[in-house]
Order: structure tokens, then C-alpha cells, then sequence
């Protein structure tokens, strides 16, 4: 039996261990219960009743939380017949294409004469001689990491130096930026907001870049309402054997 | 599944903990419809709006209480999901799924548990199975697999044969964590190696404001393992499976 599979077994429910009823009337109780007080299970379980039932909101999370409820009372129809809701989204993405080539009614007229358009431009693009402008080259700017919309600059690949800050393009529209520092498991290690289109990185941060362990970074578009526009793709950065850095570690 | 509570029906979950399944209760045929005096929802208690969504035949009075009891809820369940995830649209995701299935067995609770344990059961399970998943997908490696713990307690590990064996492991091995931990280090170990929750989200769901988290005190409690290991070794108090 594999190591890990051997400490799961040892830290898995029990036939002795408490039902989540008996757990609920131990969440005011005065005394621990012996067989709580001996299982590392049980009392896994009640920490994290007791969480559900009485946590409050983190000091940065008050506003998700009003945010996420406001978002599950608009969905309350959907919540109640997820089956229509994914039916109803289906056919809202096909709507568009089918309403435009049905051809009952005078409804055929639409889409002929926008083809129609399409076709007179495309023809008239074709008979230009001029060709078409090529945009001006880069020249030494740094290497662009496309995403969907959003595109970081960098840092990524391997570094000689712990980067002092991460940089992306600006995207039309947005008010904000999220950046988000990841172990490679993508745990959080550090984020922060700015309406800038880099972020430096505090020096408790930089002292965790050491050679050979990798970094991860994202940074995400919102817009003045809070609403994300865009991810950018997870970039991956390493500091490379033998350059050390720059801080001491905390 | 080990354990499970008759708290209602079987909601589709995976993995270790806690899943509801049906009881005998759950069969017999509900009470005659009752006529609802108009009162103020907010006057009724949980429970009582599940007793009375269960007992009304008319559609639209129903929706009234799971509205109002789904409304109670929103912020606690969102509030659970975000420790999970840490990004507001995934919570949200999650915490619409969590409500789904709420709503899906709602007419199989029985009242015999709190509702607001019953949704701790059907949230616990469905974010764990979903963080646990999203772990998967994206772990290139892991960052901290425990690998030295799990080899300081590397003898503990049994026969594949012998059931006596590996319960007596089992054993041992709560006893050690029981003698060397804190009651913070424990629950951060078993929820991190019991259920495969990842340190953030630990450090989220326990609201642990140390700067590093529950990182920490896994660093803290694995020296610890390690040293009472030896001493159980230098003992002779240490069982070791051959």
C-alpha cells in the first residue's frame, strides 16, 4: 500500500466516528467528547461545521460574498431547472445564426443583402492594388505572450535576476488589473490589484524566488464594475541555478 | 462511503466523507396538505419552511419557501465557497451548483439534522470533490507532497493482507498525531493529507492569519512527527509491520 494511501486510511472516517447530527449538537457544548478528542477525523469535521455555521466573512472578502449572493438570486430559476437553464444558453447560442438564415416570412431579405454586402466588398478589396499595410516592427521590445485577449510582457522562461515587477498590455476597457503569484500547485501565494499595467513585486514576495523553483503568474482584466474581461494565460517563470536572490529569506 | 447519515437521499458525491442516503423515513407518504395561514416567512424557521415546501401541493406557494429558505442561505454558502477557490466567479459557479443539488433532494430531508448541517454535508462534499479535481488538473508538481512525513511513517505501512494490520496502523498512526500535534497542526494535517485540501484553502476555511498559514503548521507539525518517532523507536514503543 503506497505511503500516502497508508496516512489517508489513518485519517479516514471510522465506523466509531460521529454522524454530522451528533457533531451539530457538539457545537455548543461545554466539554469535548471522548471519542472527538482522540479523532483526528471528527474533529476535522466539526472545525469545519463550526466554519460553515459561524464563519464570518475574511476582512477582503465581504464584497464577493455580497456579490456571489446577488449573482445566486439571479440564477435562483436556473438553480431550481438547471436542465432548461443549459437548454435555454444552448439555444440562445444557436439563436442568432438561426434567426438569421430561416427563410419564412420576408426574414431571408437580412441575410442576403448583408451577404450581398460582403460580397461587393470583398470584391472590391480584391481589385485594390494597394496592399494592405503591414504594422511597424517591434523591433527590440520584449517578447508578447499572446492570450485570448489579454497578453502578458513578462516575466516568463528562465531569469537571471529575481524580476522586480510584472508587466502585461493594456486592454481596452479596463479599470482594474488582478495579478496573481502561484506556487506551481497554483496555491496563491500573493496578489494585488492595480490600474497600472505593471505591478511591482514586495520584497517578502521577491525573497521567495529562489533558483530552480518555479513561479506562476496571471493577471486578469476588470472592468469599472468589478466584471473580469479578460485572463491572461498562466506564465511560468524560474530563477536559474546558481543566481541567488536578492533577499534574505523571511 | 463511510458513515453516511441518514440525513436523506444520496446526492451523488465521491470520495471519503460524508454522503446523505435515503432512509426507510423517506418512504413513507408525506402528510395531507395543510392549509398555510399567510404569516411573515422571515417568523419561520428553517426547518419549518422545508416541513411546508414538503407538505404544499401548490407550486407557486412552495417556491415561496425555498426562496426564502435558499435566500437565508446565499451568503453563508458563498462565504464557504470562497475559501475554496479564491476567485468569485468560480465560487459563484460552485455555490449555484451546491444550491442545484440542495434543491434537487430538499424533498428527502427529514428534519433530523439542522438544514443548515444538512447544506454543510451537500457543500463540504461537493467543493471538495471539486477542488480536489481542479488540484489534479493543474498540478504539474506538487509543492508539497509530504513525502519526509510520510517516510517517517513509512513502517507503519501494512501487510496488503491483513485487515489487523492495517487497522492497527491506522491506530498507531492517530495516536502519534494525537501525542505530537497541536490541535491546529492536527486538523491542518488531516485536512490536508486526509482530504487533499490544498494549504490556501486551509488556510481560508480555519481563517488562520499567521503570514504564511497553514503552511506553517505543517512544516511544524511534520518536525514534530518526526521527532516522536524516534523517541517512540529509542522506546521500543514503536510497532513496526513486517
Amino acid at each position: 500500500m503506497p505511503y500516502s494511501e497508508n496516512l489517508k486510511a489513518a485519517l479516514a472516517t471510522t465506523s466509531e466516528c460521529l454522524t454530522p447530527e451528533q457533531l451539530e449538537a457538539l457545537l455548543d457544548a461545554p466539554h469535548i467528547h471522548p471519542h472527538v478528542a482522540n479523532c483526528p477525523r471528527c474533529q476535522a469535521e466539526l472545525a469545519l461545521l463550526k466554519s460553515f455555521e459561524t464563519g464570518s466573512p475574511l476582512a477582503d472578502e465581504g464584497g464577493a460574498v455580497a456579490w456571489i449572493s446577488a449573482h445566486l438570486e439571479r440564477r435562483l430559476d436556473d438553480i431550481k431547472n438547471p436542465a432548461a437553464a443549459s437548454r435555454r444558453v444552448s439555444a440562445e447560442q444557436k439563436s442568432l445564426l438561426a434567426r438569421l438564415f430561416q427563410l419564412d416570412g420576408m426574414r431571408w431579405a437580412f441575410p442576403a443583402a448583408a451577404l450581398a454586402a460582403l460580397a461587393i466588398a470583398s470584391a472590391f478589396l480584391l481589385r485594390s492594388e494597394r496592399a494592405p499595410e503591414l504594422q511597424a516592427h517591434l523591433g527590440d521590445q520584449p517578447a508578447v505572450y499572446r492570450s485570448q485577449q489579454l497578453m502578458t510582457i513578462g516575466p516568463a522562461g528562465g531569469l537571471e535576476s529575481v524580476p522586480q515587477d510584472l508587466r502585461w498590455q493594456p486592454l481596452s476597457g479596463a479599470a482594474t488589473y488582478r495579478v496573481e503569484v502561484m506556487e506551481v500547485d497554483h496555491s496563491k501565494l500573493w496578489s494585488a490589484e492595480t490600474s497600472g499595467t505593471s505591478q511591482d513585486l514586495p520584497s517578502s514576495l521577491r525573497a521567495k524566488i529562489v533558483p530552480g523553483k518555479s513561479i506562476l503568474w496571471q493577471v486578469t482584466a476588470l472592468d469599472v464594475q468589478g466584471r473580469v474581461l479578460a485572463t491572461s494565460q498562466v506564465q511560468k517563470f524560474v530563477l536559474q541555478s546558481g543566481h541567488l536572490s536578492d533577499s534574505p529569506a523571511q | 462511503m463511510l458513515n453516511a447519515v441518514a440525513l436523506g437521499e444520496r446526492i451523488g458525491e465521491t470520495g471519503p466523507g460524508w454522503a446523505v442516503r435515503p432512509t426507510a423515513a423517506s418512504q413513507t407518504p408525506k402528510t395531507p396538505a395543510v392549509i398555510i395561514r399567510p404569516m411573515s416567512l422571515e417568523r419561520l424557521l428553517d426547518e419549518e419552511l422545508v416541513a411546508r415546501y414538503q407538505a404544499v401541493a401548490d407550486v407557486r406557494e412552495r417556491e415561496q419557501y425555498v426562496n426564502e429558505l435558499f435566500r437565508r442561505n446565499y451568503a453563508r454558502v458563498a462565504r464557504w465557497c470562497l475559501r475554496f477557490v479564491d476567485d468569485r466567479e468560480s465560487a459563484a459557479d460552485l455555490a449555484q451548483e451546491v444550491f442545484t443539488k440542495a434543491y434537487q433532494n430538499l424533498g428527502s430531508f427529514q428534519g433530523q439534522s439542522k438544514f443548515t448541517t444538512w447544506l454543510f454535508v451537500i457543500a463540504r462534499n461537493h467543493c471538495l470533490n471539486a477542488v480536489r479535481s481542479n488540484a489534479r488538473e493543474a498540478t504539474e508538481q506538487k509543492a508539497d507532497d509530504g513525502e519526509d512525513i510520510l517516510f517517517a511513517l513509512a513502517d507503519h505501512a501494512p501487510s496488503p493482507y491483513s485487515k489487523v494490520e492495517r487497522d492497527s496502523s491506522a491506530k498507531q498512526i492517530r495516536e502519534l498525531l494525537n501525542e505530537a500535534l497541536d490541535d491546529t497542526e492536527r486538523l491542518v494535517f488531516t485536512l490536508h493529507y486526509g482530504d487533499e485540501l490544498p494549504l490556501d484553502s486551509i488556510t481560508r476555511t480555519l481563517g488562520l492569519e499567521n503570514q504564511s498559514g497553514a503552511k506553517a503548521y505543517i512544516v511544524s507539525a511534520k518536525r514534530k512527527l518526526a521527532r516522536l518517532v524516534q523517541q517512540w523507536k529509542a522506546r521500543g514503543q514503536y510497532m513496526e509491520f513486517k
